[in-house]
């Protein structure tokens, strides 16, 4: 999918939504940031995306300092990008950071957010159903859109 | 594939890397017309520089900085000089420029030589879209010649890029370039057929140098002429001449087919080809080789015709029409403005084409570093703004040398009429207009004094060298046989930025006739309880918001916005929205405006601006001069800039980059 301007309407919020939706659901890997004594720590990590982008949700195990960073400061960003890794990435990629609070998933949203991610990744079933494993729900309150290289904006979630 | 085939070596394989202006003169030279030893540039070669030196992502990132579909001609022209400066200012990567140093110098020695596309874009029958490679004679030496094929590669590339940019279907360019000895010959020309088939007539265009002087029509099936049009004391064929060419040219169309299109010399009356493509673009669109008689028919015609309407459709007050002649009133205007707008951009844009033109030439004789500097010589000072801008300016300065003038101001009561002041101001405040609505620019004019005499003399001053310097170095730049078509360029460059100005002010003054009346159309029928007051777009200044997926509110706002920078430099400050001229009443020194359009109403509150900010470009009309001359920072083309910054926001204007930061 080409995410750069020449298919975007900018100031269309649905139309961006969509946009996310669809990266969301061509990126397999994210990298999450959380904080570690203050110092920022980033992790790879397979997420999914509820239809609503409202949360993203992955799997860790508790023993990962990831873990104990959010459990300490549930406050992270996750970096989504279509990036190939090539030049043409300057103007065809689209890279967005959403800010959200993480939280293990409560029981009630527990079932729909492990279909919701073995969905899309069916290989990670053994990890994800694994009992020293979390699953943690990011409930997303901004995301910020970069584009084109120049074009950045913002996103805000409410409700 | 080499990076360079000579043409009658040229294989079947090699067809895609040599393009179809290659390929189809290789056709005729094997039917045995006369073609010049030609030496074709592949594509390898283009592709080899463009990926090598970044200058293929660099180009993409520039098509991709706005929406394509919201783009402007001028903005196009905008993109097309910049794209053209990068190819001017990237040098060959050492490899590719020493591999084609050795075979262009094998094969031409030192003769002169001439250069074109081998698939040029489809740019006659869209002239002005495309900066053309405009090397009127023959050139010499093999780093002028590799310099030559960087211009050609940009012509081809920018032509494509703006086609594209409109949706016109031009295929990307292949990059492939034709190097020919000069050829010998007194006349040059084209021919191509008008409706191939049956009745068709042969069309000879003909010149002694760049661009057509006459042209004859023939009847190929009766072996007549149709018709004959040269401009007085203009060279012309000879009958023996005419019939040599004509005929030649007939059998070489025969073999491109329908479309075909061929170049042509005549030298001692042999005919030589020199360029040949398939698909002729058929007539060229007036004034394509010569843009004068267009500018003609803007000055005479367009400019007095739509004045006339306006003061005509001025005449009536739509406030003080009944219902029905309300209704037609408003059909009238909506009418005027679809015909003018039509030909605004059929007539007078094509002609300030020639501004754009007269840029890439002097570019490529300064290489300055930013592509727009072309614009400062441009702008004669009588233009309206800028002479408002000039009386402004002396008023400001007559102020701050007289503290009495300026409690004067300040307390509203003007100075003796006869004072040197008033007879600025008189003069700034113009004839025109009446009652209210000239005391209200009578007020806005006083404002505007005092914003800039509370800034200190030299504070705005002239950045640029000043339109005479850059004009002295631009011709001591340039070949002495080049000054003459040079001075001509810049002439015409200036008509047609004055002339652009005035048509577009005129238009846009049509399109505020029809809003007058649409406005009274509304509140009637709101008076009436018929209809709403004016759509609603439930969107509030800075933000978008929208129901999105899911029932959950989503709410968008721009951190970042890209544009097209159109004057250098770094501004921060306090963002002023202005929406109309109406806005610009408390317009503060130092703020930064942000609108749709820089209209020419608007261009004398720019000095007091602290950067300017605009959605849609206007390369050419007096406030990008104006902002130019006081330096300030001006970023064009920002999409929705008056939707997602509002008045009082903290914004940093790049005019380096083109961007502006809307802070936290």
């Amino acid at each position: 999918m080409d995410f750069s301007l020449r298919n975007l309407k900018v100031s269309d919020p649905r139309r961006l939504a969509e946009d996310l939706r669809a990266l969301f659901a061509a990126q397999p890997l994210a990298v999450l940031a959380t904080s570690e004594e203050g110092h920022p720590c980033c992790s790879l990590v397979a997420f999914a995306a509820t239809d609503d982008i409202r949360n993203l949700v992955f799997v860790t195990t508790r023993a990962t300092r990831k873990f104990a960073n959010l459990a300490r400061d549930p406050r992270v960003s996750l970096l989504v990008d279509n990036r190939s890794n090539e030049v043409s990435d300057f103007h065809a990629a689209m890279a967005v950071t959403a800010a959200g609070t993480a939280v293990e998933a409560p029981d009630s949203e527990r079932a729909r957010f492990l279909k919701l991610y073995l969905g899309k990744h069916p290989h990670l079933e053994e990890f994800a159903l694994s009992p020293g494993c979390a699953l943690v729900a990011v409930r997303v309150s901004r995301y910020t859109v970069v584009r084109q290289f120049q074009s950045v904006m913002v996103l805000e979630l409410e409700g | 594939m080499n990076l360079s085939v000579p043409l009658d070596s040229l294989s079947y394989r090699d067809r895609r890397f040599a393009g179809p202006g290659a390929w189809s003169l290789r056709a005729l030279g094997q039917r045995g017309f006369s073609i010049p030893r030609t030496l074709c540039v592949t594509t390898r070669a283009y592709d080899e520089y463009a990926m090598t030196t970044g200058l293929k992502e660099r180009i993409l990132m520039e098509l991709n900085r706005k929406d394509p579909h919201a783009l402007l001609w001028e903005e196009i022209w905008g993109s097309s000089l910049r794209i053209r400066n990068m190819f001017l200012n990237i040098p060959m990567p050492l490899e590719l420029r020493d591999g084609l140093k050795r075979s262009i110098q094998e094969f031409f020695g030192s003769s002169e030589v001439t250069l074109r596309p081998s698939s040029p874009p489809d740019s006659l029958s869209f002239p002005w879209c495309a900066l053309p490679y405009g090397q009127p004679g023959g050139v010499a030496g093999v780093y002028t010649i590799l310099e030559h094929i960087r211009l050609v590669w940009a012509s081809a590339c920018t032509g494509c890029a703006s086609l594209a940019f409109k949706d016109m279907g031009a295929a990307g360019p292949t990059g492939a370039v034709l190097i020919q000895e000069a050829p010998a010959g007194s006349s040059f020309g084209r021919a191509y057929r008008t409706s191939p088939g049956a009745g068709s007539r042969l069309v000879m265009e003909y010149g002694v140098g760049q661009g057509a002087e006459g042209q004859w029509i023939l009847d190929e099936g009766a072996g007549t002429v149709l018709s004959h049009a040269a401009p007085c004391g203009a060279v012309t064929l000879s009958d023996p001449e005419l019939c040599e060419a004509s005929g030649q040219a007939a059998m070489a169309l025969d073999i491109l087919g329908p479309f075909g299109e061929i170049e042509w010399a005549l030298h001692r009356g042999k005919l030589s080809i020199l360029h040949a493509r398939t698909g002729s673009a058929g007539p060229c669109f007036p004034g394509a080789r010569d843009l004068r008689p267009l500018g003609q028919l803007v000055e005479s015609s367009f400019i007095p015709r739509i004045s006339a309407e306006a003061d005509a459709l001025d005449a009536r007050r739509p406030s003080h029409l009944a219902d029905s002649g309300l209704a037609a009133e408003l059909v009238r205007r909506r009418e005027a403005r679809r015909k003018w707008t039509g030909l605004y951009r059929d007539q007078v844009m094509p002609f300030a084409f020639a501004a754009v033109i007269f840029g890439a030439l002097y570019n490529d004789a300064v290489r300055p570093v930013d592509p727009y500097e072309f614009v400062d010589l441009l702008m004669p000072s009588e233009l309206p703004a800028l002479r408002k801008d000039l009386l402004l300016e002396k008023m400001a300065e007559l102020v701050r040398d007289d503290k009495a003038l300026l409690g004067a101001i300040r307390r509203h009561t003007l100075p003796h009429a006869s004072s040197g002041f008033m007879e600025l101001f008189h003069d700034c405040l113009g004839r025109s207009g009446s009652g209210s609505a000239k005391a209200r620019e009578g007020r806005a004019i006083l404002e505007l004094v005092l914003g800039r005499a509370s800034m200190p003399p030299g504070t705005r001053g002239s950045r640029h060298a000043g339109m005479e310097r850059l004009t002295e170095e631009f011709f001591a730049s340039l070949a002495p046989e080049m000054r003459r078509p040079a001075r001509e360029a810049l002439e015409l460059a200036r008509s047609a930025c004055r002339l652009q100005n005035e048509a577009a002010a005129q238009v846009r003054r049509i399109e505020r006739l029809e809003e007058e009346a649409v406005r009274e159309e509304r509140r009637r029928r709101v008076f009436r309880g018929r209809g709403d007051a004016g759509p609603r777009t439930g969107v509030s200044p800075g933000e978008c918001t929208a129901r999105g997926m899911g029932g959950t509110w989503v709410r968008l706002s721009a951190r970042q916005l890209p544009g097209m920078p159109c004057s250098p430099g770094m501004a921060r400050g306090q963002a002023r929205v202005v929406r109309g001229e109406g806005d610009l009443t408390g317009f503060k020194a130092g703020e930064i405006m942000v609108c749709g359009s820089l209209e020419p109403g608007m261009a004398a509150i720019v000095p007091l601006a602290h950067a300017v900010v605009a959605e849609q470009g206007s390369l050419l009309r007096e406030g990008t001069a104006i902002a130019r001359r006081y330096g300030l920072p001006y970023v064009t083309g920002v999409s929705d800039a008056t939707r997602f910054i509002r008045t009082g926001d903290r914004i940093v204007v790049d005019g380096h980059l083109g961007i502006v930061i809307i802070e936290a």
